[in-house]
């Protein structure tokens, strides 16, 4: 699915080049459970930023179900991210003006899905991670592991392929950690979704079945 | 999709409620600046263009060269109208009108005098779109013995309308019956009038002259449909010169539409006046709706930090750019109409004093087309307000945002400056107009007059005065209510008459074209009024019998004459030979702001219409109207004692500049105000994105004071290049606003220095109050967030 070969990023501050990214090669197979280690600045983020098509790099090729997404245009890159990515973040990043329903709802919106299809879809989301009953709140009326179960609930709720999680536990106790780690493993089982998460934690990292650890923007191992 | 913009956009204006209150309150104030603008502009634009055949109606002009100088006016002599029917077919009807007619009216016990009444021809009915109530112009009407009333007249003299057939007394004697009710005139036509006598009534009282040399009425036409008005004019040019050879005048017919905004004439044609005001408007009203806009795009930009995150969120889940651009757009519009809403109610508030401050009543109807252009105002002035933020917020990276990386503008926001410094050099330069239009003001009305106002009255000669007017000086005098009194052609701050064609010692043919203003006296008028006697003495008809031909001049009059010894000197006007027998100082009848014209005082052969007189400092004034009162009644029991004071209709002529001075304040203000409201919202944007900056100075060790300064700076600086930007255009309005009148003030430094510190003092209090909070925020919350 995806496809990282000598994959470089770089800042230039005069005539001093810093790599972010060196020479990354790595290839995700498609229902893999991936977990991204490393100290602070090591490149985790950018990595996995790259990977959702948020940043870009310098030098290398990446290839993302087999299309060379360095050649491809913003609007193709916006399409492909749209239909299989979905996203959540350390800090929820919900959507402070919408309810939960309206958040989980955003993306079918983006996506131009038929109202009554909208609903269904929802509703279906809201049942399976049991916040029927916060529908109607708005994010700042909910605890931290609430929020972050919104956000994965919108990040489920288009069905992408793959979910990229950048620390999504980071700001959550161990219990509320636990709960969503334990929903990313049902994910990857049950529905094939690819999941790669960065994490700071080894207990959590131990639940995918790979893990790369990165240091300075080499892959370790 | 419009639904979820529509939800979110409400629900993020409920959030930021400072922002969007100052947003929309911002907007608002604008756009009712702008409506109240355009509601005046559509009245000024009215005049006179509701008449049916509209375009079929054209005023009579003449134009000649005066003094080297070409000219054009509206007055034209009573026979040029029968005369140009004759003689031109395309003319099918035609109408002479003089308004300010005044009489006094008596109906059983009713007394009223009323000053607007019109002397009209019958085409007058034929071509204007006044439509009647009751009745019409009759056989009595044609011959003299009818009028016809407008309806509110109507009411005011007999309760009712239903008066066809009643007669009324005109002045002391003559009888007349009313021939119909006409609707009330509408206020946007320059032919407003209480009632219509018939130019037969004038005649019958020997008002009625055939002179080609006596420019004394206008003259309307109504052209056949489809005549070439330039084929038209060129036969029509020489028609005066064809009756009299002496006369080297020419006429022209102008659109009826044009002659309430081209009020003043350069050059011999009419292309100024009132619609250089609708001009001015024009752009104020833009300029307002402009400052709005850029308010509402500052305020907007401010709080993209905000709005960041969720345009990054959007982004991410999935969002395009069109997308978000449409989001903010819509959003933009939807305070914009807002702010509409609020707009109509303010001018619904304010409309009777805009309209009491312009002196015009103004109304409300904007039919459909109005309603829809507003609409799509309204809609343009969201999209335009709303664009830049629109294009600005969507462009936003999301990681960068995300990742809390996302670049702060501290130091970018000189797109926003830009901003700042165009509000604040159109606030600077109205500002400026203001100071200068109302130091001008004042400097003109401490302009000698040439005469002593304090005290002077004066009342028209009117009724059994004229016979009684010895008897009545006498017990004035005696009375010791007055110390003075003299009878004159006009009220002392009004002109009645001028010519040219005169002669004296020396004259040659050039000077026959160099005008002078009449004036009359019989006795006493150095005293009465006050003025400055320079040579010889005051004309006094009592003392000699042979001042009924007597004539004093002016200083100006005694130098364009170039008279060395003008006492004992003939002068020539009107075939009636004056003997010169004193020079007095300039004085001031006409327009304070003008150039003040040569003048000569004629003796009683002349005529009159006004008597002035001095009251007596003795008693107070309210002592002496008693008594003077009890003394007009006596002589003049027709009619009510009316009495004006020379200095009270003096300040009317300052009436125009001061409702101008009054409405550029006005607009100043709001414009200042608006600026503001964006000065508040960059500065509360400014302390939001500095917070941590403030954070680091105080742990630092900063004062308050310091930090105060340190956000304070930029903006004074912003002020300073709004000051040097509009420096330089204020200045040529200025100069040129001040070239149009030869009496006026020139530009002060002083007024700069004002201005100045008038905007930096209003930026620092707008500024200081925020960035006092921000000052005052602990270190320890500012720098726990990263």
């Amino acid at each position: 699915m995806i496809e990282l070969s000598h994959l470089s990023k770089w800042v230039k501050t005069g005539s001093l080049q810093t790599f972010l990214l060196k020479d990354i090669n790595i290839t995700i197979n498609k229902g893999a459970f991936v977990s991204i280690m490393g100290p602070s600045g090591s490149g985790k983020s950018t990595l996995l930023n790259v990977i959702g098509m948020l940043d870009d790099w310098d030098e290398g090729q990446y290839l993302f179900m087999g299309e060379e997404v360095g050649k491809l245009k913003e609007r193709a890159k916006q399409a492909l991210h749209k239909d299989h990515i979905g996203f959540v973040f350390q800090a929820y990043h919900l959507i402070d003006e919408l309810t939960v329903y309206e958040n989980i709802e955003t993306p079918l919106l983006y996506q131009d899905i038929k109202s009554a299809e909208r609903k269904a879809i929802v509703a279906d989301m809201l049942d399976r991670f049991q916040i029927v009953g916060k529908k109607d709140l708005f994010p700042a009326q909910l605890s931290g592991g609430q929020q972050q179960l919104v956000g994965i609930a919108r990040a489920l709720v288009a069905k992408p392929d793959l979910i990229l999680a950048d620390e999504p536990t980071g700001n959550l106790n161990s219990k509320q950690g636990e709960e969503i780690m334990e929903i990313f493993t049902r994910l990857n089982k049950e529905d094939g979704v690819t999941i790669i998460q960065v994490t700071h934690s080894e207990k959590n990292a131990a639940y995918g079945d790979r893990i790369i650890n990165l240091l300075d923007g080499r892959i370790e191992s | 999709m419009i639904k979820s913009y529509l939800k979110t956009a409400w629900r993020s204006l409920k959030r930021n409620k400072l922002f969007s209150g100052l947003n929309i309150f911002g907007l608002a104030i604008g756009m009712a600046g702008a409506i109240l603008i355009a509601i005046l502009l559509q009245h000024m634009l009215s005049y006179d263009r509701f008449h049916k055949q509209e375009d079929q109606l054209f005023m009579i002009s003449n134009r000649d060269k005066l003094g080297g100088d070409l000219y054009t006016w509206r007055y034209t002599p009573k026979i040029l109208g029968s005369t140009l029917a004759s003689e031109r077919p395309e003319i099918q009807n035609w109408t002479r009108s003089r308004t300010g007619q005044s009489f006094l009216f008596t109906v059983g016990d009713q007394k009223i005098q009323n000053k607007n009444g019109n002397y009209v021809d019958p085409g007058f009915f034929k071509m204007f779109s006044f439509p009647m109530v009751t009745g019409g112009p009759n056989k009595d009407w044609d011959a003299g013995t009818g009028i016809i009333l407008a309806s509110s007249f109507a009411k005011a003299l007999f309760g009712r309308t239903d008066v066809v057939g009643q007669t009324i007394k005109l002045d002391t004697s003559s009888l007349v019956t009313v021939s119909g009710v006409i609707k009330d005139m509408p206020e946007n036509t320059d032919l407003k009038s209480d009632y219509l006598l018939s130019w037969a009534y004038a005649n019958r009282f020997g008002e009625v002259d055939s002179s080609w040399g006596n420019n004394s009425v206008q003259t309307y036409v109504k052209l056949q449909k489809g005549t070439n008005l330039s084929a038209f004019n060129q036969a029509i040019r020489d028609v005066t010169k064809s009756h009299r050879d002496d006369i080297t005048t020419e006429i022209y017919a102008e659109p009826l539409k044009n002659v309430f905004l081209y009020s003043e004439q350069h050059n011999g044609k009419f292309d100024s006046g009132r619609i250089v005001v609708v001009r001015c408007l024009a752009v104020i009203g833009f300029l307002l709706l402009l400052i709005a806009c850029i308010n509402f795009m500052n305020l907007s930009t401010a709080q993209s930090e905000r709005r960041a995150r969720e345009v990054g969120v959007k982004k991410v889940i999935g969002a395009s750019r069109i997308r978000l651009i449409a989001q903010f757009l819509i959003e933009s519009v939807l305070l914009s109409l807002f702010a509409f809403i609020i707009a109509l109610g303010i001018v619904l508030l304010v409309l009777p004093a805009f309209g009491n401050l312009v002196e015009t009543k103004l109304s409300w109807h904007f039919g459909w087309t109005g309603w829809l252009i507003a609409l799509a105002v309204m809609v343009i002035t969201g999209l335009i307000a709303g664009s830049y933020p629109a294009f600005y917020l969507s462009s936003f990276a999301p990681v960068k945002v995300l990742k809390g990386s996302f670049v702060r503008m501290g130091g970018k926001i000189s797109a926003r400056s830009v901003l700042v410094v165009l509000q604040f050099t159109v606030a600077i330069i109205l500002i400026l107009t203001t100071i200068m239009i109302t130091q001008d003001i004042r400097y003109v009305q401490n302009r000698d007059t040439g005469y002593n106002q304090s005290e002077l009255v004066f009342s028209s000669l009117n009724g059994n005065l004229r016979k009684n007017y010895p008897a009545l000086k006498n017990e004035l005098l005696s009375s010791g209510a007055i110390t003075s009194m003299s009878r004159n052609m006009s009220p002392i701050t009004q002109r009645f008459s001028d010519g040219w064609g005169m002669t004296w010692p020396g004259s040659n043919k050039a000077d026959e074209k160099t005008d002078f203003v009449r004036y009359s006296s019989d006795a006493d008028m150095v005293k009465t009024m006050g003025m400055h006697l320079v040579k010889g003495r005051d004309i006094d008809i009592y003392k000699y019998p042979g001042d009924s031909t007597a004539m004093m001049l002016t200083q100006s009059a005694v130098k364009a004459m170039r008279l060395k010894n003008p006492i004992g000197a003939i002068v020539g006007d009107n075939d009636t030979k004056w003997h010169v027998v004193g020079v007095i100082d300039d004085f001031i009848i006409e327009q304070p702001f003008d150039k003040i014209q040569p003048m000569v005082i004629e003796g009683p052969d002349s005529w009159y219409s006004t008597i002035h007189y001095r009251l007596n400092p003795a008693h107070s004034v309210e002592q002496n109207l008693a008594t003077i009162k009890q003394v007009f009644d006596k002589y003049n029991m027709d009619y009510p004692f009316e009495y004006h004071f020379a200095d009270d209709t003096y300040a009317t002529k300052f009436k125009e500049n001061k409702k101008l001075g009054q409405l550029s304040m006005l607009f100043a203000g709001l414009t200042i105000f608006i600026s503001c409201l964006g000065l508040f919202g960059l500065i509360t944007y400014m302390a939001e994105t500095k917070t941590k900056e403030i954070g680091v100075r105080k742990v630092l060790g900063a004062s308050v004071a310091g930090i105060i300064g340190l956000l304070s700076k930029g903006f004074v600086k912003l002020i300073i290049i709004s000051f040097v930007i509009a420096v330089p255009i204020a200045y040529y309005i200025m100069h040129r606003w001040l070239s149009a009148s030869t009496y006026s003030i020139s530009v002060q430094w002083w007024w700069f220095v004002i201005t100045i510190l008038i905007a930096v003092i209003i930026a620092i209090l707008t500024v200081s109050f925020q960035a006092m909070k921000a000052a005052r925020v602990s270190p320890v919350k500012s720098l726990k967030t990263e």
